[in-house]
C-alpha cells in the first residue's frame, strides 16, 4: 500500500526511486523546484521512510490530504500531499503535529471500568470481553425493560469518516444505532446558520456557498464575523489571492484581529448586532434606489403576495383548482401555484406564467387584500433607519452607508460568513438581514458573490443505503429511536418526559466526541452525566467526557485503520486513509468496536462487512458512479473529486432550493426546530428581516449592570473543538486558557499582563490568565474555547455559558455570555 | 553554486504557525528548542521582533494601538543564513560553517557550547544552547537524519540541509497555508524566490549589522 519516499511520483508515473530529484514537496504550490540540483551539496542518504496516504479527519471543514511518513512501523511525520489539483493542497499546525496525538501519553491503552465517582478518573483495567459482557448485560436489561430508546447515542463530529465515525452521513455508528434502535442526542451546534440558510435559500446544511476557489472572482469580500485565519486556515490563500487580484477585503468584527489587520477596511460592530447593521445598510440601499430589481423580480419571492392571514395568495384563492402530480420521490403532491400580479397583462396569474410580476403597490386581488413581499420588506424596514442601526451597532451612519454602497456598487460581493454570529441566542436574527442585504443587492447566485464558506453541490454517497442494509437473512435494521435535542435532556432527567411524552433514559453512548468539554453550561452537563445509570465512552484519550464513563473503550488513532474522509465542505475531494501502523496497545478501530457492540447485543449479523466493504457500499450510488467516484478509483488515486471543476457557484443563476426556486424574505408557516419553548411568538419568525439583541452579549443588556463584560468564546488555532488538547508542541502557540482584555478595561480592574483573573456569573466561574489586547472592543473579552477542565487554574469557561435556546432554533450559544471579572 | 535564500511575504503571513510546527516535528526538536518562531507584531517597528508564546508571552495574536485603530502583523523568524554571518568569525572551534550554497550550519562534533555565536549574532533568539533536553513524546519523530540535539552544543535553523541535499524542501517550506514563503537560489533569476522578490519592496532585518541576511521579507 505504501510508496517509498515520494508519493506524488508514483501516482504520476514518475521515475521510481528518483529521490535525488524527487520529493513530493518539490511539486507543492509555492515551493521552489530544486532549481540547481547539479550544483547542490553532496547527495544525502535516501530516506528510509515509507509514505502512506492519510486524511486529517477533524471537523474543521478544511479536510487535509496528508502524506504519513512511517519508519520501522512508527509514524514519524506528516506533510501535505498533493491533490490532483494542487491549489487545494493544505496542512496546518494540527495536521503537522498529528504524530503527537498518536503517541500521546494520554492515549487510552485498554478497556476500563469506573471504580470511583464519576469525573474522578478512577478506573480499573478490564478485558475487551469483560467490557462487552458488561455492556451487553446493562443494555440488554434496559432494552428489555424500557425499550432500545432508553439508550441514547451521542454521534459526534470528531472523525469525519465513513466507518469509524458518529455524525457523518451513513457512519458506522449511525448504522449501529439503526440496528440497535437506540435514540439519538443532537449536539445542537452551529444550527442558527444552517437554519437561516434553509429558510432563505431553501437548502440547509453544508452545500450552500460559493467555493473558496470562486473568491478570486469577487470584487469585494466582506468577512462577516468569521475568523478564517484561525479556524479556516486553508481558505486564507484564496482570500489573499483575491486581494492580489484587486478585491477589497472588508472585516465586520467585534474585535480587531488578524482578519481586521489584513483588511482594507475594519468595521467594528457591537456584539451580536450584525443583523441590525445589515438592516441599516438595507435602509440605505432602498433610500438610494440601489436595489437590484431584476434579480428581486426573477430570483426572489419579492413579487409573491401575502394575504392578511399571513399566507401567500395562491391560484386556488382565485378559483383555480389545485392539480395533482407525482414528485421525484414518487409521492403524489398537490400543486397550488403562487399567484402574482402580472403588470404586463394587468391580472393575477400563476408565478410561472407571469411575464412581469409586480413588485409593489398591489393592495387587492379579486377582492382579497394582500401585499407583495417587497412591500412587506419596505414596511419591515420602515421600523429602521441608518441612525437607529448606528445606535444599536456602534457603527457610524457614514460607515453603514458605505457598507450599503459597497454591496450595491462594488460587487460582486462575496460574503464570507460562518459561525461567528451563529453562537448567540439571536443567531438566526443576525443571518436573516445579512442574507436579505445580499439578495436586495443581487449578490447571490453568481460568481464572486454568495455566502461563503462551503462548496455548493449535492451529496453523492449511498449513505441512506448503508444505514438500511439488511442482515444476511434479509432483515432490515429496526431503525433508530427518537432524536433528543441536547437541552431537552435536562427536563428529561428531571421529569422523565420528552416533548410531553414519557421517556426513560438510562444510558448514553459516546464516540468521536467530547461533550463534557464542548457543550455549554458545563455544570448542567455534569449534572446530566451524574444522573445517568450507565455511560459508555469510546475515545483515543482520557478526555473530560471519558472521565465520566462507566465503561471506557480505547479507540485507535485515525492512522491505525482504514477509512474514508467523507465530508467535502471546503475542498472537493473524498480522501482515503490507508492503515499506516498497527493500533497501539489494546486499542481498536471505532468501526471494530461498533461491530463488537452489535455482536454483544445479538446483532452481529448486521456487522459482518469489513471496513473496506463498508466504504465500497457507501460509494455504491448512481450519483457517485456518474462522476467516476468508485472504490477502485479511490484505491488507486487515494482521493476522488466529487465536486467537479466549474461548479464553484451555489444557486447559479439565482435558482434556489425552495419550492418556488426563489430566495425568501418571508416564511408562511413557522415550524419550531425544537419544542423547548413554552410558547412561540410567531411575530418574530415570519420575516427574515426581524432582529432582536442577544440575551447577554448585547452591550445594552440589563445584565451588564451585574456582569459588565461580554465573553466571546472563540475557536482555537491549535485545536479542532477539543482535539489536539494533549499535543505539547501546540502549547508553544497557545499555552493555557486566556482571557484577552482591552488595556483600558484591564487598567480599571487593576489587571496587568499575565495576571490571574476570575470570570464569573450566576452559572459558574473560570480562573485563568489575562492578556492585554488593544484589539478588544471595550466591554468585551475573548477566551479561547476548548480546554479540558483540568487545564484551567480553577473552574471552566464552559461553566459560564447557557443552554437557553432561541425559541425556534436549537443552538448552543457559546458567545452569548456576560461575566464579572476580578483580579485574583 | 547556488545561494539559498528565502522570501517571506508579510502581507500573506497570517500567523498560523504551520511553519513553526513543521520545523519542530521534522527536526525532532526538544521542548525548549525552537529554530523558527512566528512573532506577533503589535507595532510597525521592524527593529524589534515582537512577542511569541514560545518566547514567554502569555498569548500570540494581540494587537497594539488603541481600539479600533490597531496594529497587528506577524514576523516569521529563523536563522537568516547571512552572506556575512557574524557567527562565523566568532566561533572559536570552527564548528560554525558556511556551505558553498550559503547555508550556515553548526557541526555538533566541533561545537563546545561556548555561546560565542549567540552573542555575536544580531538576530536574537534564533539559537539555542542544548541543555537537559526534554521531549514531548517518548518516540523519536521527524526525519531519520534530523539534528542530534546533543547536550552542550548550539543549534539553529539548518535550512533543513538534510532534506535539501536529497532534493526535498525545508520543512517550513513544504506547505505554507498562506502561500507566503518562497525558497530557492537567490542567484538564479528564474527561481521562485528570486521571482517573488522581484519588483517588491523588501526588508532585511537589522541590515545595519552588515550581515547581509539571505532571508527577505516582502512588504
Amino acid at each position: 500500500m505504501s510508496e517509498r519516499a515520494t508519493c506524488g511520483f508514483t501516482r504520476r508515473n514518475f521515475i521510481k526511486g528518483a529521490a535525488v530529484l524527487g520529493a513530493a514537496g518539490a511539486l507543492v504550490g509555492c515551493s521552489p523546484k530544486a532549481d540547481d540540483k547539479e550544483a547542490a551539496q553532496p547527495v544525502a542518504a535516501e530516506s528510509p521512510d515509507e509514505i502512506y496516504a492519510g486524511a486529517c479527519r477533524a471537523q474543521c471543514l478544511n479536510g487535509c490530504f496528508l502524506n504519513v511518513h512511517v519508519r520501522d512501523g512508527q509514524v514519524v511525520r506528516t506533510t501535505a500531499r498533493d491533490f490532483p489539483d494542487t491549489k487545494w493542497n493544505r496542512i496546518c499546525p494540527k495536521g503537522i503535529t498529528t504524530v503527537a496525538r498518536m503517541y500521546s501519553s494520554e492515549r487510552l491503552q485498554y478497556p476500563m471500568r469506573r471504580v470511583g465517582d464519576r469525573g474522578t478518573g478512577e478506573f480499573e483495567r478490564i478485558s475487551w470481553d469483560e467490557a462487552m459482557a458488561e455492556i451487553a448485560e446493562k443494555w440488554g436489561g434496559y432494552i428489555s425493560e424500557y425499550g432500545p430508546e432508553s439508550i441514547a447515542y451521542f454521534l459526534g463530529s470528531g472523525n469525519q469518516a465513513v466507518c469509524g465515525s458518529g455524525g457523518t452521513p451513513g457512519s458506522g455508528m449511525a448504522r449501529l444505532r439503526q440496528v440497535t434502535g437506540a435514540s439519538e442526542i443532537r449536539p445542537d451546534r452551529d444550527i442558527a446558520f444552517s437554519s437561516r440558510l434553509s429558510h432563505v435559500f431553501g437548502y440547509g446544511g453544508w452545500m450552500y456557498g460559493n467555493s473558496p476557489a470562486d473568491l478570486v472572482n469577487a470584487k469585494t469580500i466582506v468577512n462577516w464575523a468569521a475568523y478564517p485565519a484561525v479556524s479556516q486556515k486553508q481558505t486564507m490563500h484564496f482570500i489573499l489571492d483575491a486581494k492580489d487580484n484587486g478585491a477589497k477585503l472588508v472585516d465586520v468584527n467585534i474585535c480587531y484581529n488578524t482578519m481586521s489587520a489584513m483588511s482594507d477596511w475594519f468595521v467594528s460592530v457591537s456584539p451580536a448586532t450584525d443583523g441590525a447593521l445589515a438592516l441599516g445598510a438595507i435602509c440605505e440601499v432602498l433610500d438610494q434606489g440601489w436595489q437590484d430589481v431584476e434579480f428581486l423580480q426573477n430570483c426572489t419571492e419579492a413579487p409573491l403576495l401575502i394575504k392578511e392571514d399571513g399566507a401567500y395568495l395562491r391560484m386556488s384563492d382565485l378559483g383555480v383548482e389545485p392539480t395533482k402530480t407525482t414528485n421525484a420521490m414518487g409521492k403524489e403532491v398537490v400543486v397550488d401555484p403562487y399567484a402574482v400580479w402580472d403588470e404586463q397583462v394587468g391580472a393575477a396569474v400563476s408565478l410561472d406564467e407571469a411575464a412581469k410580476p409586480a413588485m409593489e403597490g398591489v393592495a387587492e386581488v379579486e377582492g382579497i387584500s394582500c401585499k407583495t413581499v417587497y412591500d412587506f420588506i419596505k414596511e419591515e424596514i420602515s421600523n429602521w433607519s441608518v441612525e437607529k442601526a448606528s445606535e444599536v451597532t456602534g457603527v457610524s451612519p457614514e460607515d453603514i452607508r458605505e457598507l450599503a454602497r459597497i454591496y450595491a456598487q462594488d460587487g460582486p460581493v462575496y460574503t464570507y460568513v460562518q459561525y461567528g454570529i451563529d453562537h448567540y441566542n439571536n443567531g438566526i436574527y443576525n443571518y436573516g438581514p445579512i442574507f436579505a442585504l445580499m439578495l436586495l443587492t443581487g449578490n447571490s447566485g453568481k460568481s464572486g458573490a454568495g455566502a461563503g464558506m462551503s462548496l455548493a453541490g449535492p451529496e453523492v454517497s449511498n449513505s441512506a443505503g448503508v444505514l438500511a442494509m439488511p442482515d444476511s437473512q434479509g432483515n432490515p435494521p429496526q431503525g433508530g429511536g427518537r432524536a433528543i435535542n441536547w437541552s431537552a435532556l435536562f427536563p428529561l432527567i428531571d421529569t422523565g418526559m420528552l416533548n410531553g411524552e414519557p421517556f426513560t433514559l438510562k444510558s448514553v453512548y459516546i464516540s468521536c466526541s467530547n461533550p463534557l468539554t464542548c457543550q455549554s453550561e458545563h455544570r448542567e452537563t455534569v449534572r446530566l452525566f451524574n444522573a445517568l445509570d450507565f455511560v459508555v465512552v469510546q475515545d483515543m484519550t482520557l478526555t473530560d467526557t471519558a472521565l465520566y464513563a462507566d465503561i471506557l473503550l480505547p479507540a485507535c488513532h485515525w492512522f491505525e485503520t482504514v477509512d474514508l474522509r467523507c465530508r467535502y465542505i471546503q475542498n472537493p475531494y473524498l480522501i482515503l486513509q490507508e492503515q499506516c501502523a498497527e493500533p497501539l496497545y489494546e486499542s481498536k478501530p471505532d468501526f471494530e468496536i461498533y461491530r463488537l457492540i452489535a455482536q454483544s447485543l445479538g446483532y452481529g449479523d448486521y456487522f459482518t462487512m469489513s471496513a473496506e466493504e463498508y466504504i465500497e457500499a457507501w460509494l455504491d450510488s448512481d450519483a457517485a458512479r456518474s462522476i467516476g467516484a468508485t472504490y477502485d478509483v479511490l484505491m488507486n488515486e487515494k482521493v476522488i473529486r466529487v465536486k467537479p471543476e466549474g461548479s464553484e457557484v451555489a444557486f447559479e443563476g439565482g435558482v434556489y432550493g425552495t419550492d418556488s426556486k426563489r430566495a425568501r424574505f418571508y416564511r408562511e408557516t413557522i415550524v419550531p426546530e425544537h419544542s423547548l419553548a413554552a410558547s412561540v411568538d410567531e411575530s418574530k419568525e415570519h420575516s427574515m428581516l426581524y432582529w432582536e439583541p442577544a440575551l447577554e452579549a448585547d452591550l445594552g443588556s440589563p445584565i451588564r449592570e451585574k456582569y459588565p463584560f461580554s465573553v466571546c468564546n472563540e475557536y482555537m488555532r491549535t485545536r479542532t473543538h477539543s482535539q489536539w488538547w494533549d499535543v505539547g508542541y501546540l502549547k508553544e502557540f497557545e499555552a493555557q486558557p486566556i482571557v484577552r482584555i482591552n488595556p483600558d478595561d484591564a487598567a480599571s480592574l487593576g489587571i496587568g499582563e499575565g495576571d490571574v483573573v476570575k470570570l464569573s456569573n450566576d452559572r459558574g466561574f473560570a480562573v485563568l490568565t489575562a492578556t492585554l489586547n488593544a484589539g478588544q472592543q471595550p466591554g468585551t473579552v475573548h477566551c479561547n474555547r476548548s480546554f479540558q477542565e483540568r487545564e484551567f487554574i480553577d473552574g471552566n469557561t464552559a461553566d459560564l455559558t447557557f443552554n437557553d435556546y432561541n425559541q425556534v432554533t436549537a443552538n448552543q450559544a457559546y458567545n452569548d455570555c456576560a461575566v464579572a471579572i476580578e483580579k485574583m | 553554486m547556488a545561494r539559498y535564500g528565502m522570501a517571506i511575504d508579510l502581507n500573506r503571513c497570517f500567523g498560523c504557525q504551520t511553519c513553526a510546527a513543521a520545523c519542530k516535528i521534522a527536526n525532532n526538536l526538544p521542548k525548549n528548542v525552537v529554530y523558527n518562531v512566528v512573532y506577533t507584531k503589535s507595532d510597525d517597528d521592524y527593529g524589534k521582533l515582537g512577542t511569541a508564546v514560545v518566547k514567554g508571552a502569555v498569548a500570540n495574536d494581540n494587537a497594539g494601538g488603541t481600539y479600533p485603530n490597531c496594529t497587528l502583523s506577524f514576523l516569521p523568524m529563523q536563522c537568516q543564513h547571512c552572506q556575512n554571518p557574524a557567527c562565523l568569525d566568532a566561533c572559536p572551534t570552527g564548528a560554525t560553517q558556511k556551505r558553498e550554497d550559503g547555508i550556515v550550519w553548526v557541526d555538533d562534533e566541533l561545537c563546545i557550547g561556548c555561546e560565542s555565536c549567540i552573542k555575536a549574532c544580531p538576530y536574537e533568539g534564533v539559537r539555542t544552547l542544548i541543555k537537559d533536553s526534554e521531549y514531548y513524546l517518548d518516540v523519536v519523530v521527524g526525519e531519520f537524519d534530523a539534528p542530534s540535539h546533543r547536550d552542550g552544543t548550539v543549534e539553529k535553523c539548518t535550512f533543513c540541509h538534510n532534506l535539501i541535499d536529497r532534493g526535498e524542501v525545508p520543512a517550513c517550506m513544504q506547505l505554507c497555508p498562506g502561500r507566503a514563503r518562497y525558497w530557492g537560489d537567490l542567484d538564479d533569476p528564474e527561481s521562485e524566490v528570486s521571482k517573488a522578490i522581484e519588483g517588491r519592496e523588501t526588508l532585511r532585518l537589522f541590515e545595519e549589522a552588515g550581515t547581509e541576511p539571505n532571508v527577505y521579507y516582502l512588504k
